[in-house]
């Protein structure tokens, strides 16, 4: 396999977990895409120097952090919420949870599904409209409070249902969505 | 390190009861990704975190469920283009302008994001993204002045058909889109300016497709409905990887609408639908089995269409995908009875499905698992020389090219002019879009790790990446020439040969002289340019670069 083709399949296995690092650190979704371009950037270009027998995921995220940091300090106003030992210590939690989350995806649309209408419409004005948490409550007729309870506690329901799923390899999809096409329909 | 934690405030810290229950820390940690915390609560998660890792634990896992809930949604776009219609007309026109021009600049400067990539990718995106940034100082030598290839050979339009290179991305698009598409990518990568492509014309109008040869007689174009989506991959990064060769014209038609065929007629050209199109409306189900690659399934990754509610209508991801899925990504519908399997360790594809569906997934799978191995063959020869032995049309800062007689002739002249150092580098074979680097070192005794301006080798290296854009091939990459310091410049046939003389040099340190180049030639042709390197006085130093099409054959 050539340089690219490892690195594509290395990046393309770490991408949506470096993604969930940037994102727990940086407020504003512009300056997390930002930053995430400037990583994938230099992880291409520093690829020569990556030593295999370290895990790739890791060594992405150790970019990430120092460029937060480099960020931080060339901009004052950049908006990196955690300070640097706090990133470290996530940087630890990150490599200690390391885990194969290519199946997350498979569950977690399973398990959505399984959620009342009214769950995964909050989630759906959260996620889908990116909706600040007062926006959902104005529309949902909920105190902001409930808003904020409601959004934990699907966290958690979600994360618990993704384990037990992925725990007992239940990712098979139901025959109603199994019948569904994938893509959008065609004409035959 | 003085850390400025933003807005905090120390006057402020967090009540001791937010933290004691697991409850609370629950709901900070899941308010934190709301953006709803305030600054305090905020510094207070920032010491959980810090001191205790069953914290940090739980705050990753949160943080990747958040992200997968981000990914699972489509982009959220439109937030900044909300706030621009809140400003004045001519605020928000200035700061359009401003915008226009930064990302000029940006998507001049960056590769393309796969979100804001355009769909017609001709030498820019993923093929320029792979080349690494030039070193500082070094010059990129650009040859593409195509009014000196005045010798290109017409080609019939079959052959262009056949030969010519598309980058366009048919993905997702109706057949009408798609074919403006192609439109579009031949015009842009009509280098050559054949006024028989410019005149080309797909669409799916019926009007414009007649005549149509039909041989059944049942099979007419309204099929082409607007509505029709393209059959073909639908993965984007499946067509646009720079490991996939671009298409043909011919391959794209197909892939756009199944099995057409486009000839050369007297009266123009042609659209023929191949006869085993025809909508069989077949009850009639067989079996075929279709030898492809054992990583047919894991190769692919299906994309999430975009849907009102993303998460109750998301197709299964492609690491289970099983090759119902799969077929249905190409645009093949099994229904009950139909059916299908796949098994991995022989790379065979059971299909149980209506003729007309088989037919159709072997057109696919034609293009999509033997893409047509075409293969670039590319020769370098160095040259040292006086400038009056140059051609007088060659321009130092813009190259020349040269057609095969041409450089016959001058390669002729070479030989019998005086003060002549000429060495053939080792041919290099490579496929559009692969990277090669012709390396010719010879280490340096007792080296040290490198040094800026310094390395441990004397000799050659040439970096290679090639992309086929339309009748042209496209080579860039970098030269290096490691030449002792003191001795100055060592004649190529030296550095390329097999002189063992050139070992005399180890005990010096090393001058490397580099020199970016980016040519753009028609099959056959050669780019000369010049590099960077201080010859002492002893003329100028080029570089002359010729690219073929062959087949795997080397013909």
């Amino acid at each position: 396999m050539s340089t690219h083709a490892d690195f594509l399949y290395l990046f393309r296995q770490c991408e949506q977990d470096l993604r969930a690092f940037i994102g727990a650190m940086v407020r504003d979704v512009h300056a997390r895409e930002d930053l995430f371009q400037d990583v994938s950037r230099t992880l291409w270009e520093k690829f020569e120097d990556y030593n295999l027998d370290y895990a790739f995921g890791a060594w992405a995220r150790g970019i990430a952090a120092r460029k937060m940091l480099e960020a931080r300090r060339r901009n004052a106003k950049f908006p990196l919420i955690f300070p640097p030992e706090t990133i470290a210590a996530i940087l630890e939690a990150f490599e200690e949870a390391d885990e194969d989350t290519t199946l997350h995806e498979t569950a977690l649309r399973l398990c959505v599904a399984e959620l009342p209408p009214r769950s995964r419409e909050i989630l759906t004005l959260r996620y889908q409209q990116g909706l600040p948490c007062d926006r959902i409550a104005g529309r949902t007729g909920c105190s902001l409070k409930a808003i904020h309870q409601i959004l934990c506690r699907l966290r958690q329901a979600l994360h618990t249902c993704i384990k037990r799923r992925i725990a007992r390899d239940d990712l098979e999809l139901p025959e109603s969505e199994s019948d569904e096409p994938a893509i959008s329909a065609h004409h035959e | 390190m003085i850390w400025n934690f933003p807005n905090l405030n120390p006057t402020n810290p967090p009540s001791p009861l937010t933290m004691n229950s697991d409850a609370s820390l629950d709901d900070l940690i899941s308010r934190h990704f709301d953006d709803a915390t305030s600054a305090g609560e905020s510094a207070a998660l920032a010491q959980q975190l810090a001191d205790d890792p069953s914290v940090a634990l739980q705050f990753v896992h949160t943080a990747r469920l958040h992200a997968l809930l981000e990914a699972a949604a489509p982009p959220r776009a439109g937030r900044r283009s909300r706030i621009l219609r809140r400003w004045a007309a001519f605020g928000a026109a200035a700061a359009l302008i401003a915008v226009g021009a930064w990302a000029a600049i940006f998507f001049w400067s960056k590769p393309l994001t796969s979100s804001s990539r355009p769909r017609t990718v001709l030498d820019t995106g993923e093929h320029r993204s792979d080349r690494k940034p030039l070193p500082p100082g070094v010059k990129l030598r650009t040859v593409k002045n195509f009014a000196s290839a005045t010798t290109v050979p017409p080609a019939s339009l079959d052959y262009l058909l056949s030969n010519f290179y598309v980058h366009a991305d048919p993905n997702g698009l109706t057949v009408a889109e798609a074919l403006n598409l192609l439109e579009q990518a031949i015009k842009e990568a009509n280098l050559l300016r054949r006024p028989e492509l410019d005149a080309l014309r797909f669409t799916a109008d019926t009007a414009s497709l007649t005549p149509i040869l039909d041989p059944s007689g049942r099979n007419q174009v309204p099929e082409l409905r607007d509505d029709f989506k393209v059959q073909g991959i639908r993965s984007r990064s499946q067509i646009v990887s720079p490991l996939r060769q671009p298409y043909t014209i011919r391959d794209y038609l197909r892939v756009c609408a199944l099995y057409c065929d486009v000839t050369q007629e007297p009266g123009g050209i042609r659209y023929v639908r191949d006869p085993r199109m025809a909508a069989r409306d077949d009850v009639t189900l067989n079996n075929r089995v279709f030898r492809v690659n054992p990583d047919f399934i894991s190769r692919y990754r299906i994309p999430h269409p975009p849907s009102q509610d993303p998460f109750q209508s998301q197709p299964a991801v492609a690491q289970n995908s099983s090759s119902e899925v799969l077929l249905e990504h190409f645009g093949i519908t099994l229904s009950s009875p139909e059916l299908s399997s796949f098994d991995s360790t022989s790379g065979r594809l059971f299909v149980k499905a209506s003729q007309s569906k088989l037919d159709r997934l072997e057109a696919i799978l034609e293009i999509s698992e033997n893409p047509r191995p075409v293969q670039l063959y590319l020769t370098t020869k160095y040259i040292l020389c006086p400038p009056e032995v140059l051609p007088a049309s060659f321009d130092a800062a813009t190259g020349m090219l040269l057609s095969e007689v041409e450089f016959q002739k001058f390669s002729e002249h070479l030989s019998v002019a005086k003060g002549v150092d000429l060495a053939t580098a080792p041919a290099v074979i490579m496929r559009p879009g692969q990277m090669a680097a012709l390396v010719i070192q010879r280490d340096l005794p007792g080296s040290q790790p490198i040094a800026p301006g310094q390395s441990d080798w004397f000799g050659l290296r040439q970096e290679i990446l090639t992309t086929c854009v339309g009748e042209t091939i496209q080579v860039s990459g970098l030269v290096d020439l490691g030449m002792p310091a003191t001795s100055g410049m060592v004649p190529f046939s030296e550095i390329i040969g097999n002189d063992n003389a050139f070992h005399n040099y180890g005990a010096e340190s090393v001058r490397h002289h580099m020199t970016g180049y980016d040519i753009w030639v028609p099959n056959g042709y050669t780019a000369m340019f010049t590099l960077d390197v201080d010859t002492g006085g002893r003329g100028v130093a080029v570089a002359c670069v010729t690219a073929q099409v062959v087949d795997p054959a080397g013909q």
